[in-house]
């Protein structure tokens, strides 16, 4: 079967209008006020309510039911943990899924390290083993192409430096000092090229990174998991609850806002929040109409 | 950015995003230092943790240089995979 992973999988993109660009994905700490299986199994739902297990199971699902569905990976600690549990037959529909470009591996590590008080040499050893076990089992598919450090406090340039040494293509993160934030919107400056290194020769340690938007989190109104609070889509016109006219304009607005601090007409969308997707339908079946109805109301503009 | 309000939605994915805006082909502005210390509002600098917990710290340290002992030695071994068992 050909390998349609990676870029060559990438949804055609429309130069003539503002392209969003929807990633579903769940940001699973591995250990915080839990332990690593704490999390894992969903134990202890008194102290947070977050099973990752549950994620993959239903993320799995999710893919499986609507081929258009995409979804990014992380923390490969997590997901070894879970590929050890799993039948010949799921895990050959994961590899299935991986090898389409629908499961992608994003950052990949055993986990999403702090850039602040860690050794360079753990960093790149945490990094070995997270990617050698993707690449053990996916091959070519499983290697991440990005870094994903969207929780980290502060960023160093010894990261961007390895990043770009490890070969990946660039890095994406939330945290960033607040005026340099502000400023970085006004000044659409939001994305730039991070030289990694003084030393290493010219453009050799050079990032491309983004700064996102809304945190990494789903904008106002739009979060559909089952731990947040916000209105599903109601497309029955019969409906006294109808609301879809109502949330294509949210959106569009909110788009074109972002929009604004970014110089491509395309933006990403982080489309999850922490131990995300645990219920991933959920998610996925509101994404499905978003998409569904926001492209047909912009298709008659 | 855009002139227009039309908008166009899709599942997507963090490198399909790189390649989209890549492939916009623009150039970018540069940036050589880092990006500390991080604060999240006038009063909040988060630079408590590049101290806290330093027992902890200072064993994570150790734990690396020992991971690194263990590592060179198994190397000099010439130690195989029919090996490993015996080191569990």
């Amino acid at each position: 079967k050909a390998e349609t992973c990676g870029y060559q999988s990438c949804p055609q993109v429309d130069p003539t209008k503002l392209n969003v660009h929807l990633v579903a994905h769940t940001h699973d700490d591995v250990g915080w006020l839990k332990t690593v299986d704490q999390y894992y199994y969903g134990a202890r739902t008194d102290i947070q309510r977050a099973g990752v297990q549950y994620i993959l199971d239903s993320v799995v699902d999710a893919l499986k039911d609507n081929p258009q569905r995409r979804f990014i990976y992380v923390e490969t600690a997590f997901f070894w943990k879970w590929w050890l549990e799993q039948s010949l037959e799921r895990q050959q529909l994961v590899k299935d899924l991986v090898n389409e470009g629908r499961l992608e591996f994003t950052g990949g590590a055993w986990s999403m390290n702090d850039e602040a008080a860690v050794h360079y040499h753990s960093t790149i050893d945490q990094f070995t083993w997270g990617l050698r076990k993707l690449n053990d089992t996916f091959g070519a598919c499983g290697r991440p192409h990005v870094g994903w450090q969207i929780d980290p406090f502060g960023h160093s340039r010894e990261m961007a430096s390895t990043f770009s040494r490890m070969g990946y293509d660039g890095l994406f993160f939330a945290r960033l000092d607040y005026q340099d934030k502000a400023e970085r919107l006004r000044q659409k400056t939001t994305e730039m090229v991070w030289q990694g290194s003084p030393n290493l020769g010219k453009s050799s340690a050079d990032l491309f990174t983004s700064v996102l938007y809304n945190h990494y989190s789903a904008p106002r109104g739009f979060c559909f998991d089952v731990l947040c609070q916000d209105d599903p889509f109601i497309d029955n016109t019969n409906s006294a609850d109808y609301n879809v006219d109502e949330k294509v304009n949210e959106f569009v607005s909110f788009v074109l806002q972002q929009a604004q601090s970014y110089t491509t007409n395309n933006i990403i969308l982080t489309m999850g929040d922490d131990f995300h997707y645990q219920d991933a339908s959920m998610y996925f079946k509101n994404l499905d109409k978003l998409i569904k109805y926001v492209n047909a109301a912009n298709e008659s503009l | 950015y855009v002139n227009n309000s039309r908008v166009n939605v899709f599942y997507s994915t963090p490198s399909c995003y790189l390649k989209a805006v890549h492939d916009a082909g623009q150039t970018w502005t540069t940036k050589q230092d880092d990006f500390f210390p991080y604060a999240s509002d006038p009063h909040s600098y988060w630079t408590g943790f590049y101290t806290s917990r330093p027992t902890l710290k200072r064993f994570e340290r150790l734990g690396n240089n020992f991971l690194q002992v263990c590592k060179q030695l198994y190397a000099l071994t010439d130690l195989g995979p029919e090996d490993w068992v015996d080191l569990n």
